[in-house]
């Protein structure tokens, strides 16, 4: 008997079990398979040989650190965008809301060849920079702007419905009750949006990790040194290696989807304990 | 009730450090978003428009436009019936695996475009699992365009999903069941109940999934923007509505009585204030949510006794509520001053006022166990750690919650959390204890109760307490001092008793004890209606008109022609509730009067339905208008 097998009265779970079932089966679960019967073909030692390499593990350690960065970043400013467009009017902020799903819809490489005019050497924001002898472009710096820029929408369009849902009266009750901005934000308003908060911070994680348009233009692509990982596997192809790119993309789709389903169960476990 | 978009807001940010944060969103929208998209259309346009267009037009151009929006013509619809579906299921149903499936739906996003196409490659390519047959049939996917709208496909996979997801698990299934239960079919429900419901998420992720598959800008900033509008439109539209039809009824007909009326109830409350001593004292509070627009407050006046209970008694969109989050603290007033033992307290700002407020909804903080909610005002001022835990301990006992501390609000009925919240709103020891409709959701018995349990409470603490309620069997049960409120304005204070005997304004009249009201007009000094001559106050002059309101337990009714005071009304309806009936007779005028007499009365006069009775309105109550009708 499977653990909690709550169907209900509401028709159709057969009918979206099967939809769902078989898209997700021929457009993600059977290519990821082949993807993984080609790696293990290598075995385990080929495998390890090919991810541990130095220029691979720095890939990694540069895919996955600036990712985090960025999604850091986005997290933070993520939430001050969310807040300001959730509780503020300002003139033109119909606009400014729509700005933020630009991103979103931008090509990458659009993005990535824009974000590399304006903060290259001469761009404009980069010729500032470039004349106290700071690059952004052509340096980590960049990657993790790059970053930022496609990782953006994700924070503040999952915190902004929720900011706008929290009902006035919980903050005003605090305000009754002697709490300051300080201790209401902290008590009662980060909690209530602390799960969309951590979705949002997820998702533009998860983006970030596997952005390759825009960042091939704004990197440089120096192996060792701003050399990332979808980067390298592109390399690999070139070369013709397949079990080499093979490897390196099976080893980041595990790593993705372990960090996913991570924070999804403990999303669970939060809904969960809070009904 | 009030906006929250109003700029003044009395609770939230300062105007500082709203500025700041505005500030740093816009310039991080400018360094992040706004500059490099300016960068890209001064080098597109670099060359001149016209270079511009000639670009587009050039056959590589125009073959890779076509190529993006097949793509997209594919794509788009395959992924927003998965993401309907899959999104159903994953809100509708819980089963083994859910989170392994939400996790593989999120799972593109994650994954480069460049493992996706090696992908595909392995699949589909010459050396691929597929590749051979697919060569023998001599399809081409691979460097084709079936290669590329598996692609975009993959990589647009969950956006529809991802929006459609969180916006069905919050609605809940209650309209679905609900359709069900009227004999709907499944796909019926679909489409009639479900799909309207989830129309604005699955529009802006169809946007979004379009627009990552085109790579197209346009669309989304214009479509999406609109689409968020709308769904605010609506929202809000809803709720004025609902506000609108809540008391059109009783501002139709009475509007113009409020306006002859608005001072006399702020006259009688400034006599009685020099009798007791009065711990609050409302001057001429004015507040209006809209420019231009009617007030929700027009200059009300009142003061409640020390110690004691004083009810706001109102309609629906009286203004009552303003009235006690302006004395709260909540709200700022355009005009006015509130007093707080004899302190102007108008400008302190609501942290420290010291009042209690127990709010309509509770608005217990959802996340925080019942000890938490009521150590919260403590914590907040600093209380020491042993004294907090001694308090609460006190509280929970007082309100006899004490084995439910550690409990989550959502796991206590309804009774249960208004206790919580009266608990947590005395925690702080406050001057002054707000309610706003404090048993306004609970069911007819555990109100009676607990109304019971809040006059012990106040006999304990003699907490000068507001009590807003818009039912007037409860004002006279649980407070000695009663102010009547209709469209922003103070009709009437005084005893429950006084206001029912002496009602100051036709509004009191028909408010309380649901009078029937009767138009007449002024004949020979007398005031005429429906065949009755009644006194009439002093100064009315013949040819003025004027409204009888008279209560049902009043009416005095008798089966034969007699008193000069009296005519003929035929009984329409007879309802008999409990030991009372209640008789609706209609006039030869045409109105109607309710009646109410006890069973035994009923009885002793013999009247059925269909019968002809006198009716004697000696007791009604005339109002004068100053309009002409």
């Amino acid at each position: 008997m499977p653990r909690r097998l709550r169907r209900g009265v509401l028709p159709g779970f057969s009918l979206t079990l099967g939809i769902t079932a078989s898209y997700l089966g021929i457009v993600v679960l059977f290519p990821l398979a082949v993807l993984g019967l080609n790696a293990s073909t290598a075995g385990a030692g080929g495998l390890l040989a090919v991810v541990t390499t130095p220029r691979a593990l720095a890939a990694f350690r540069l895919t996955f650190g600036a990712s985090l960065l960025a999604a850091l970043v986005n997290a933070a400013f993520g939430l001050a965008v969310a807040w300001v467009l959730a509780r503020y009017s300002f003139p033109g902020k119909r606009l400014v809301d729509a700005l933020f799903d630009l991103p979103f819809a931008l090509p990458t490489a659009v993005a990535g060849i824009a974000l590399t005019a304006l903060y290259g050497p001469d761009g404009w924001i980069g010729r500032h920079f470039a004349a106290h002898d700071i690059h952004i472009a052509y340096a980590p710096a960049g990657i993790v702007i790059a970053l930022v820029f496609v990782g953006l929408p994700f924070v503040v369009r999952t915190v902004q419905p929720v900011l706008e849902d929290v009902d006035p009266a919980l903050e005003e009750a605090a305000a009754v009750l002697g709490a300051g901005p300080g201790r209401t934000f902290r008590r009662v308003l980060l909690p209530a949006i602390a799960p969309a908060l951590a979705t949002g911070t997820a998702l533009a994680f998860a983006r970030a990790v596997g952005e390759y348009g825009s960042i091939v233009f704004i990197s440089g692509n120096m192996p060792m040194r701003t050399e990332i990982v979808p980067l390298l596997i592109v390399t690999k192809l070139e070369q013709y290696d397949y079990a080499g790119a093979t490897a390196l993309a099976a080893a980041m789709l595990a790593i993705s989807f372990a960090m996913l389903l991570g924070l999804n169960l403990l999303q669970a476990r939060a809904r969960r304990a809070r009904c | 009730m009030a906006p929250r978009s109003f700029s003044r807001r009395a609770v939230g940010e300062s105007t500082p450090a709203r500025l700041v944060l505005v500030g740093t969103a816009l310039a991080f929208l400018a360094l992040f978003v706004a500059l490099p998209v300016a960068a890209v259309f001064v080098q597109a346009f670099d060359h001149g428009v016209a270079a511009y267009f000639a670009a587009i037009r050039e056959p590589d151009a125009l073959a890779a436009i076509r190529l993006t929006l097949l793509t997209a013509a594919i794509a788009v619809p395959l992924n927003t019936v998965f993401g309907v579906a899959a999104a159903w299921l994953m809100s509708r149903y819980d089963f083994p695996g859910r989170n392994l499936l939400v996790t593989l739906v999120d799972l593109p996003f994650s994954v480069s475009p460049v493992i996706s196409g090696l992908i595909f490659i392995l699949v589909f390519g010459a050396q691929g699992v597929l590749g051979g047959v697919l060569t023998q049939l001599g399809v081409k996917v691979v460097f084709a365009v079936p290669g590329i709208v598996l692609a975009t496909t993959f990589v647009t996979f969950p956006f529809v999903a991802r929006e459609v997801l969180p916006l069905m698990e919050s609605q809940g299934s209650a309209p679905e069941e609900a359709a069900l239960t009227l004999g709907a079919s499944g796909w019926r429900t679909f489409f009639k109940v479900t799909l309207p419901r989830i129309r604005s998420g699955l529009l802006y992720g169809v946007v979004l999934c379009n627009a990552r598959a085109m790579g197209e800008f346009g669309a989304v900033s214009v479509v999406s923007g609109h689409i968020r509008g709308e769904t605010n439109a609506a929202s809000s539209r809803g709720d004025s509505l609902q506000r609108i039809s809540l008391h059109s009824g009783l501002r139709g007909r009475l509007a113009a009585d409020a306006a002859s009326a608005g001072d006399a109830g702020g006259a009688s409350s400034v006599r009685r204030s020099g009798r007791a001593s009065m711990s609050v004292v409302v001057d001429g509070l004015c507040r209006r949510f809209q420019r231009g627009g009617p007030p929700a407050v027009g200059n009300v006046s009142f003061s409640a006794p020390d110690g004691a209970i004083t009810t706001l008694l109102g309609p629906s969109g009286s203004g009552k509520t303003t009235v006690l989050r302006i004395v709260a603290g909540l709200e700022v007033p355009d005009a006015g001053s509130v007093c707080v033992d004899g302190r102007d307290c108008t400008r302190v700002p609501v942290r420290e006022r010291r009042v209690g407020f127990v709010f309509q909804g509770y608005a217990l903080f959802p996340h925080m166990s019942v000890r938490e909610n009521v150590a919260f005002g403590l914590e907040a001022r600093r209380v020491a750690r042993g004294e907090t835990r001694r308090r609460v301990d006190e509280l929970l006992s007082l309100v006899q919650l004490g084995e439910f501390g550690d409990r989550r609000p959502s796991q206590l009925s309804g009774g249960q959390q208004q206790r919580i919240a009266f608990a947590r709103a005395l925690a702080t020891e406050p001057r002054v204890l707000l309610l706003d409709e404090p048993f306004g959701a609970l069911d007819a018995r555990v109100r009676v109760e607990l109304r019971e349990w809040l006059l012990r409470l106040h006999e304990k603490t003699h907490l000068t307490t507001l009590l807003v309620t818009h039912d007037q069997d409860e004002a006279p049960e649980v407070s000695q001092h009663v102010v009547v409120m209709h469209e922003g304005r103070v009709q009437q204070a005084g005893a429950p008793q006084e206001l029912y005997d002496r009602p100051a304004t036709p509004f009191v009249a028909s408010f309380l004890g649901g009078a029937s009201a009767l138009q007449g007009r002024v004949e020979g000094g007398r005031a005429a209606v429906a065949g009755l001559h009644l006194a009439v106050p002093a100064g009315a002059r013949d040819g003025d008109s004027f409204r009888v309101f008279v209560r049902p337990r009043d009416v005095r009714i008798a089966p034969t022609t007699g008193p000069s005071r009296a005519t003929n009304g035929l009984v329409e309806r007879l309802l008999r509730i409990g030991g009372m009936a209640r008789l609706d007779v209609r006039l030869p005028s045409g109105e109607a009067v309710a009646v109410e007499v006890s069973q035994i009365e009923l009885e002793r006069l013999d009247v059925h339905e269909g019968e002809q009775v006198n009716v004697d309105l000696a007791a009604a109550k005339v109002f004068l208008e100053d309009y002409e009708i």
